[in-house]
């Protein structure tokens, strides 16, 4: 049914893949600390072969290896072309770590070994996969091409032809780089990007706030086991999780130095997060309404700046979308039911919506969501607290999206709300991570730092 | 100040440990097991697929006919892929039925295959 491919492999590969990543990623990330640094390397190896992939299938050409691997190493080799800048005076003034800051940082490695362990222990499962992701990358990674009745044909209606293509293609560019599909060793692209978000989460906050906050800011982000879960292997969840986090860092980076650098980090990552799922852009969006609507605080120009670097990706990738495969119809919302002869339709809609989220999906988190608050009433604001607005709309968005579907709203939040939530928790690290040393390295009588200005 | 971050590492504390003890639908020794999920509600159907894999060519259309049920399809189109594959009810020329579960009973051009049939139409 499938090829055999050894996780050694796979891990050898993955390896190799983030080494060619980090070398292009220096070029934009010079004021960035190290283990930030290595989760931007990570999403440039990632991106850099699934460009390639799609480069080779445009032109003919069955993706290997062994081409492959030359991509890599041409993009690799002529990126140390480029003088690189040197780092930052804040790059290199950063403390060395404390013996506690390197502990937690190996308890939260810990965390994405198991992870690991449990990706490897059967092929990827969910129906999501097996409808969605999976199918559509292993169909590229078959026939080394896209397609077009992945998104035109009535057969497969049921795999959401609307949806954006990164993760497929990350999947079948790495089986494509590994010779072979196996559910079972593909699946370490998952703990993959764990090991990147949390070392992004980790190395901005330690860089932006204090190393300990950052090291237990990503303890946090690589035990939180519902999200790094096998139901999640094969989706688009864990991926869309790095991409938030992603975006988010580059944002709060953009608020407080606009240099190029930062331009160009936030433009690589809104474009991922448009890629990988829906929800992706929605979470960009939600960032440019937050600059928008809070323009007064801002300089003039950063506003304008953070707007196009947020704006322009997003409408890049719609229309590079709808040049490679025309119109696709979205199949789960009902636009309709916006008219105002449907209000009352929608008001009823939205009550189911609130009543199964109050009775089931609240107490089901009840314990973490008691935390959360007791935390943010305790604790200083930060820097970081710019992302609880997007944040806190992307939810209630999540939940009038339910009500808007073109299925049963009950069953939409009972199949999607909680795990699709669940992707905002690197974002709320970082969130977590900025209080934390607002809170304990600041003096009793320190006001806090308010939210950017 | 000491107790606020008392309070502070306490709600963490809460917080990694609702993760660890509710970590989402299965449990840690369920999460480690190694097994096939896929196919484990049906073992038999996966012999099936490997016979309509190897019988039919890569770029076929495989019009499948199993017990009612989403996970049939799915399952069938991802192992198959990238063949096309429609439901039972689909009218198709020129490609292959297969059929799952039930005997040709001496249906002409018929295949018998692990779990079923195949038939090129």
């Amino acid at each position: 049914v499938t090829d055999s491919v050894s996780a050694a492999t796979v891990l050898v590969v993955l390896a190799a893949i983030a080494v060619a990543g980090y070398l292009p990623a220096r070029l934009f990330t010079s004021s960035l600390s190290l283990p930030e640094r290595l989760g931007w390397g990570m999403a440039s190896g990632l991106t850099l072969l699934a460009l390639a992939s799609v480069g080779l299938m445009a032109v003919g050409l069955v993706p290997g290896p062994k081409k492959l691997g030359a991509a890599l190493l041409l993009v690799a080799a002529g990126s140390l072309l480029i003088r690189k800048r040197p780092a930052t005076r804040e790059a290199r003034q950063m403390r060395r770590p404390s013996p506690a800051t390197v502990g937690i940082a190996l308890l939260a490695f810990a965390g994405v070994l198991f992870f690991a362990v449990q990706a490897t222990a059967g092929p990827m499962w969910v129906t999501d996969h097996l409808a969605i992701w999976g199918l559509k990358a292993k169909t590229i990674f078959v026939t080394a091409s896209i397609p077009d009745r992945l998104f035109h044909d009535p057969a497969l209606e049921w795999s959401n032809p609307a949806y954006p293509l990164l993760v497929p293609l990350s999947l079948s560019s790495l089986a494509a780089a590994v010779c072979g599909w196996d559910g079972r060793s593909l699946a370490l692209l998952y703990p993959f990007w764990q090991l990147a978000t949390v070392s992004v989460v980790s190395g901005f906050v330690g860089r932006r706030a204090d190393p300990l906050a950052g090291a237990l800011a990503g303890l946090l982000c690589a035990w939180c086991l519902p999200l790094y879960a096998p139901p999640n292997l094969g989706t688009a969840e864990i991926p869309m999780a790095f991409s938030m986090t992603l975006v988010s860092t580059a944002f709060l980076d953009l608020l407080e130095r606009d240099c190029v650098e930062t331009r160009i980090r936030l433009c690589l990552a809104a474009t991922l997060a448009a890629a990988t799922k829906a929800e992706g852009t929605l979470f960009v969006l939600l960032l440019l309404a937050t600059v928008v609507a809070r323009r007064h605080f801002f300089a003039r120009t950063l506003a304008s700046v953070a707007a196009a670097c947020l704006a322009l990706p997003v409408l890049s990738h719609a229309l590079a979308l709808q040049l490679l495969r025309g119109s696709v119809p979205g199949r789960s919302t009902e636009w309709s039911l916006l008219e105002p002869g449907r209000w009352v339709e929608l008001a009823e809609r939205l009550g189911r919506v609130a009543v199964r989220l109050f009775h089931v999906e609240v107490p089901g988190g009840a314990l973490a969501l008691l935390a959360l608050a007791i935390f943010l009433a305790v604790t200083r604001r930060s820097f970081a607290d710019a992302l609880l607005h997007p944040i806190g709309l992307l939810v209630v968005a999540y939940a009038f999206a339910a009500a808007l579907s073109r299925f049963d709203p009950v069953w939409q939040v009972a199949s999607a709300f909680a795990r699709i939530t669940l992707t905002l928790f690197p974002v709320a690290a970082l969130i977590l991570g900025g209080r934390m040393a607002a809170t304990f390295s600041a003096p009793a009588d320190a006001p806090g730092e308010l939210a950017p200005s | 100040l000491a107790l606020r971050r008392l309070v502070t590492a306490l709600s963490l504390a809460l917080l990694l440990g609702s993760f660890l003890t509710k970590p989402g639908a299965v449990g840690i020794e369920e999460r480690l097991e190694r097994r096939d999920r896929i196919l484990e509600f049906d073992p038999r159907y996966r012999s099936f697929l490997v016979a309509v894999e190897r019988g039919t060519p890569r770029e076929a259309t495989v019009v499948l006919v199993t017990p009612p049920g989403r996970p049939y399809l799915y399952i069938g189109a991802y192992v198959l892929a990238p063949r096309r594959v429609l439901e039972e009810d689909a009218a198709v020329r020129g490609g292959y039925l297969a059929v799952y579960g039930r005997d040709p009973l001496g249906m002409p051009g018929a295949i018998e295959i692990p779990g079923g049939f195949l038939l090129r139409q």
